[in-house]
């Protein structure tokens, strides 16, 4: 094991919000999606992200036959709400820092869909996108990656469990 | 098992670190600052103190002592037992903090004042790696234990289910100086499949031992395909014994043709027997040591 190398991963989300995030996508049939909320850090001049919160508004959904103006058309609910999370927490460095989506049964990947979202809304080198399959109990994060073919690339992650105050 | 552990100072400075498998070349304090600094904005934004890191493959569990001078890390395979691990940080913590509080608190930065912990932390905090031998009755687990000496010991795990294991000592592996050798009939897993999960899951080798006849392969091998999804993260291999019986066993070769795994040819009663296991064994687990 190269500890270097499979330690300083890109991305770091609580165990509660990754569970949250399944819970919900497990008690849809239709895709549905919402925000990633969290900080970023830098060490070493690398960005790190660290989502702390979701965002999901019941009735948003999300879906190929949705244009990406459908998803601009309910961010400025998302906004609202984002402006009150980050009230209630009390951290005003609190940013969106991608997007979460289910994909049930189909497995997880961007489609172009899903690209179209990423490179439109959510375009900033360090966001991403977590896709999640309720039914093969499989969850992803993907980047923005033009270099390659396909445009997006997997990031891996690790989960944080906290001893709550 | 568990890698590696670390002790850092509260201001990220590493005073200590043991390796036990894996990569030793690679900078410590390079990692030990990276798991600092997201200790710190974690617990800012998180509203508790992290617990632990779940990568992939691999947990890093953190602990303070109770005056928060330092952070105690055992990083360990994902399929070992939290309630172990919380032990090992717990009685990690105690043994540090007892011999070295006074020298730790006026430290000057010498990481050298601490390296005759490692006597402690190879003799009490090293999880041994696990071998599985896995067969049906008479095809040579209980003898290829007997090989080595000490004792055998039967223990309940958590789900009740009597368990016969051998702590091996090894001599000639850089790392790893003893393993747990543990021993399982096919028809008990069989019967009571759900039973024996925790065994099976907190395995890191696993040999499934044959007697190279037809029909034992075959049931050992249906046996094998309806566990494999338990058996992920362990290494598997086939011990196919009997290979002195010419004329009713199969050959390894075609042997790991049927069952997809590297398998080696064995005779347990051979004059040889001890050092060819004893060979088998340094193999597998010096796999481990490169993964």
């Amino acid at each position: 094991m190269n500890f270097e190398k499979d330690i300083i991963f890109p991305v770091y989300i609580y165990q509660d919000v990754i569970e949250n995030i399944k819970n919900l996508c497990s008690k849809s049939e239709s895709e549905i999606f919402g925000y990633l909320i969290g900080s970023i850090f830098i060490w070493k001049q690398i960005i790190y992200l660290i989502i702390a919160e979701s965002l999901f508004i019941e009735g948003a959904v999300h879906s190929d036959k949705y244009s990406t103006s459908q998803i601009k058309g309910t961010a400025g609910e998302y906004q609202k709400e984002f402006q009150n999370l980050k009230k209630l927490k009390g951290d005003f460095n609190l940013r969106i820092v991608g997007w979460w989506h289910s994909h049930p049964d189909f497995g997880c990947f961007l489609s172009s869909t899903d690209l179209l979202t990423q490179k439109s809304f959510f375009y900033k080198p360090y966001q991403v996108a977590l896709v999640v399959d309720p039914i093969r109990n499989e969850f992803e994060f993907f980047a923005i990656d033009n270099s390659i073919k396909k445009g997006y690339k997997p990031r891996s992650y690790a989960i944080i469990r906290i001893n709550k105050h | 098992m568990i890698y590696k552990v670390m002790i850092i100072k509260a201001s990220g400075i590493l005073c200590y670190s043991k390796t036990f498998y894996g990569e030793d070349k690679i900078d410590d304090d390079f990692i030990s600052g990276f798991l600092t600094a997201i200790l710190d904005i974690s617990e800012k934004i998180g509203g508790g103190e992290i617990r632990s890191l779940n990568f992939r493959n691999f947990n890093i569990n953190y602990s303070y002592d109770d005056d928060k001078f330092c952070i105690f890390i055992i990083v360990a395979d994902i399929n070992d037992l939290e309630e172990e691990l919380g032990d090992k940080i717990k009685l990690l913590k105690i043994e540090f903090m007892k011999q070295f509080r006074e020298a730790f608190i006026n430290w000057d930065g010498n990481i050298s004042k601490f390296e005759k912990f490692d006597a402690f932390t190879e003799k009490y905090i090293y999880l041994p790696p696990k071998i599985l031998l896995i067969g049906e009755d008479g095809v040579g687990k209980t003898t290829i234990l007997d090989l080595f000496p000490g004792e055998l010991i039967i223990e309940l795990d958590d789900d009740m289910n009597e368990v016969i294991q051998k702590s091996i000592k090894l001599t000639n592996l850089k790392r790893i100086k003893k393993c747990l050798i543990r021993e399982l009939n096919i028809e008990d897993l069989i019967n009571n499949p759900k039973g024996y999960n925790q065994i099976l899951e907190s395995a890191d080798i696993v040999c499934f031992v044959t007697n190279s006849g037809a029909s034992n392969l075959s049931r050992t091998r249906n046996y094998y395909l309806s566990i494999e999804a338990k058996l992920e993260r362990a290494n598997c291999y086939v011990i196919a014994n009997f290979q002195d019986m010419k004329n009713i066993s199969f050959e390894p070769e075609k042997i790991e043709e049927l069952f997809g795994l590297i398998t080696y040819g064995y005779s347990a009663i051979s004059m040889n027997a001890k050092e060819q296991i004893n060979s088998i064994l340094l193999e597998v687990l010096g796999k481990i040591i490169m993964e």
